[in-house]
């Protein structure tokens, strides 16, 4: 621990933000995909009236109610970080910038009234007019994301302002709210969070169901998630595709970073793979399809790609960081898509999702590996700007509190988070090896 | 102007919602931290039970000021959390762990060990929170904080522990605790539990007499240590006082008279209006002594968009949050499911 207590108040409060989010990102994920899954699964039970299907809604609604609670909470850490750490970056661009969290309170608001309502309200409404109070929960979870990521889009693309030497003069917070990057980035990772969801629920009744215990129960579990998640897998990666072009034309630094690319080149090679060493600046052990880069970039084979030697040294991200993380989230991306076809090519022959062992292993794996992507995505995109808060505009270092002891702070949230942590899986693996049928609003 | 002027209304009025319902969820933890006597179990019970479908509802009230205030007021947001850093980081805590410790608890198995443990958590938390907001309070409204040249300049510990501080942060607390017992009154008595009604009006009583005596010794303390905030008190906040008084004394002999939702009427009216007179007393600053709302305000054309915002918003907010309270605040109903 005596390195953490050694780092700057820069450092400490980039890990304490990358640990705040990383944490948070899990639970907001999971808030955003569970209530369309509560929702397919409710309304089956109530067309059908299917005591099967409404054990499964009520376990699911257990799991969201803890769920939410933490994520709400990590939230509410989240929206006072913003001034904690960063108060230089809000007191200057609040006012370009403010608006979404602003508009976002109030999808939480409605996310957080109609969770109540449906998670408290199974005896005291009719079973559609309960499954309807469902629906704002799962319109306002996308809404909530969709607002704080054109934020954050925001600072990979600063737009909607307009400055005098160091004033401010115009200001354009939908502009600024509708950037660039707001199209891709949000799409993107309401994408990944619906997938992370689907393939974490069938991760759970795939580890049962390895186990022996096969029943409908558990198969109809396992099926809902994985068709949400792999259904939206091979989108997911054409999405990743216009994510990457995107990076290419409005963040050539990150992109050579996120490729190991030291060099300006034509006709630059794609790197599968690769260790890149920065004392060498070149990418070793990479398979390296030659033109592939340019070509995925900007659609020609002997395109130039800018390299990282375009900006001086201090100027660039964390490249092996960057790169390795890049690497991470393409893989298990392709992995998902991998399995996506497994399941739709049998569904397709046999009329069925595969039910053998090595199928269910893979399911297994797919639930984690979907959110080691999602915050391998994020490390990409946040340590892939450095060393801008705000891209070309605010260097992260200028936006940092004055405030000494940061490092305090990022002790002391990784042990609450722990704890948390521990506690949250410890209650949903309880409440998910309670037999089915037992769980009672 | 006053598009500045309606937008630190709704937050004003949001602040006071925070107060009146999510400080009552913090009073609720208060009284599970103190429950006594042979019903304390049954305490505990209809505390939890009143708050779960609400309280997260509730909380949000303070993710829309925070939010509200970045957008319209950003270097006010700024300012205030380099000022106070500390406190926030403390309440931070304490919101995480009264979050957790509510739901984690709830779905545990009762008197397990597992409850055991998270119990106090929530009681403690539900305690210093609404301590550390007061004594936060007390700090923006008696010039603890200095801005000058765009640099604040407050001490990490002395900016919110001088007298009044710690003084606003117990009537914070006395003040959510009032809320909940009188609220919990009518609660216990929807739920047909007279023994428990009579538990919390003993509470209402104690807690609002206890309010009420601080808050009038917090009256000289204003006007021995915040001259400027005792100023804007004698000009604007009169009327607010004198509602508050009402209110507060009202309260009481309703709860006494046996008229509980009256009661409970009064009693928000009581504590909503102490946020006013303190509004009112401090305009037009929103940092005492250096920074005015017109000089904090962002430009005009962020303040129109998160004016209409704030409108469609509420718009969408009021009729959700009528629905909310009319499926589990409404007596006939919670009678039906007896």
């Amino acid at each position: 621990m005596t390195w953490v207590l050694a780092l700057s108040n820069l450092e400490a409060g980039r890990i304490q933000m990358a640990v705040s989010l990383g944490f948070h990102i899990v639970f907001a994920s999971l808030g955003i995909g569970l209530p369309v899954m509560l929702l397919y699964a409710e309304y089956r039970a109530n067309r059908d009236g299917d005591a099967v299907w409404m054990a499964l809604a009520k376990r699911w609604a257990k799991g969201f109610g803890i769920l939410f609670a933490v994520g709400a909470v990590s939230g509410t850490v989240l929206s006072f970080s913003l001034g904690l750490f960063w108060p230089r970056l809000m007191g200057r661009w609040g006012s370009v910038i403010g608006l979404p969290f602003a508009l976002e309170a109030f999808a939480f608001f409605i996310e957080a009234i109609f969770l109540g309502i449906y998670l408290y309200g199974w005896d005291r409404l009719s079973p559609w007019t309960h499954w309807w109070s469902g629906v704002p929960v799962a319109i306002s979870g996308a809404a909530s994301a969709w607002f704080v990521v054109t934020a954050n889009a925001w600072m990979h693309t600063p737009v909607g302002y307009v400055l005098e030497g160091d004033r401010l003069v115009e200001v354009d917070p939908i502009g600024a709210m509708l950037n660039p990057s707001t199209p891709v980035m949000t799409t993107h990772m309401l994408l990944a969070a619906y997938m992370a969801t689907g393939l974490s629920v069938a991760s759970i009744y795939a580890f049962s169901l390895l186990r022996g215990r096969r029943d409908t129960y558990r198969w109809r579990g396992l099926a809902v998630g994985l068709v949400l998640g792999l259904v939206l897998a091979p989108i997911q990666v054409v999405v990743g595709d216009w994510a990457a072009r995107h990076v290419a034309e409005h963040q050539p630094v990150k992109l050579a970073a996120l490729e190991g690319q030291w060099e300006t080149q034509a006709r630059a090679p794609l790197r599968i793979g690769g260790i890149p060493i920065p004392s060498r600046e070149e990418t070793v052990f990479a398979i390296e399809i030659p033109g592939g880069l340019s070509w995925l970039a900007y659609g020609d084979t002997n395109a130039v790609v800018e390299g990282l030697d375009e900006v001086p040294p201090a100027d660039r991200p964390n490249i092996v960081l960057v790169h390795l993380s890049f690497q991470v989230m393409v893989a298990i991306g392709f992995g998902l898509l991998a399995l996506g076809i497994w399941a739709g090519v049998a569904r397709w022959r046999r009329k069925r999702l595969p039910d053998g062992r090595w199928f269910l292993r893979a399911v297994l794996l797919a639930g984690p590996a979907a959110f080691v992507a999602i915050e391998a995505g994020w490390i990409v995109t946040e340590v892939g700007r450095q060393p801008w808060i705000v891209q070309d505009v605010m260097r992260t270092a200028d936006a940092v509190t004055t405030r000494p002891g940061i490092v305090w702070h990022l002790v002391g949230t990784i042990v609450v988070y722990i704890l948390l942590g521990v506690a949250s899986a410890w209650l949903l693996l309880r409440l998910a090896r309670k037999p089915q049928g037992t769980v009672e609003p | 102007m006053t598009a500045e002027i309606y937008v630190l209304g709704v937050l004003w009025l949001g602040l006071t919602l925070y107060l009146l319902l999510g400080g009552a969820d913090f009073g609720g933890g208060v009284w599970d931290l103190l429950a006594a006597g042979p019903r304390k179990e049954r305490q505990r019970a209809l505390i939890s039970e009143a708050i779960a479908p609400v309280w997260e509802a509730n909380h949000v009230w303070l993710i829309f000021v925070l939010t509200g205030l970045l957008a319209a007021f950003p270097s006010v947001f700024a300012d205030l959390s380099v000022a106070l850093y500390l406190p926030f980081s403390l309440v931070l805590v304490g919101i995480v762990f009264r979050g957790a410790a509510f739901a984690f608890r709830a779905h545990g198995d009762r008197e397990s060990a597992w409850e055991r443990t998270w119990t106090p958590i929530f009681g403690i938390a539900s305690l210093v929170s609404p301590f550390l907001l007061g004594a936060s309070a007390a700090s923006i409204a008696s010039g603890r904080i200095r801005v000058r040249g765009g640099e604040v300049e407050a001490g990490l510990v002395s900016a919110w522990t001088s007298p009044l501080s710690l003084f606003a942060g117990l009537f914070a607390v006395a003040i959510c605790a009032y809320l909940a017992a009188t609220y919990l009154i009518v609660e216990a008595q929807v739920r047909g539990e007279p023994e428990l009604a009579r538990d919390f009006r003993t509470r209402a009583i104690g807690s609002g007499v206890a309010a009420g005596i601080l808050a009038a010794v917090g009256l000289i303390v204003v006007r021995d240590q915040a001259p400027i905030l005792w100023q804007g008190m004698i000009e604007r906040g009169v009327p607010f006082v004198a509602l508050s008084a009402i209110g507060g004394l009202g309260s009481i002999v309703a709860i006494a008279a046996g008229a509980s939702r009256l009661a409970r009427l009064a009693a928000a009216v009581a504590v909503g209006a102490v946020l006013w007179a303190w509004g009112a007393a401090q305009w037009p600053y929103l940092v005492v002594p250096d920074v005015t709302a017109e000089a904090a305000a962002a430009p005009e054309a962020t303040i129109r968009v998160v004016a209409i915002g704030f409108t469609a918003g509420g718009a969408l907010l009021a009729p959700s949050l009528l629905l909310l309270f009319r499926v589990f605040k409404t007596s006939e109903r919670a009678a039906e499911t007896r």
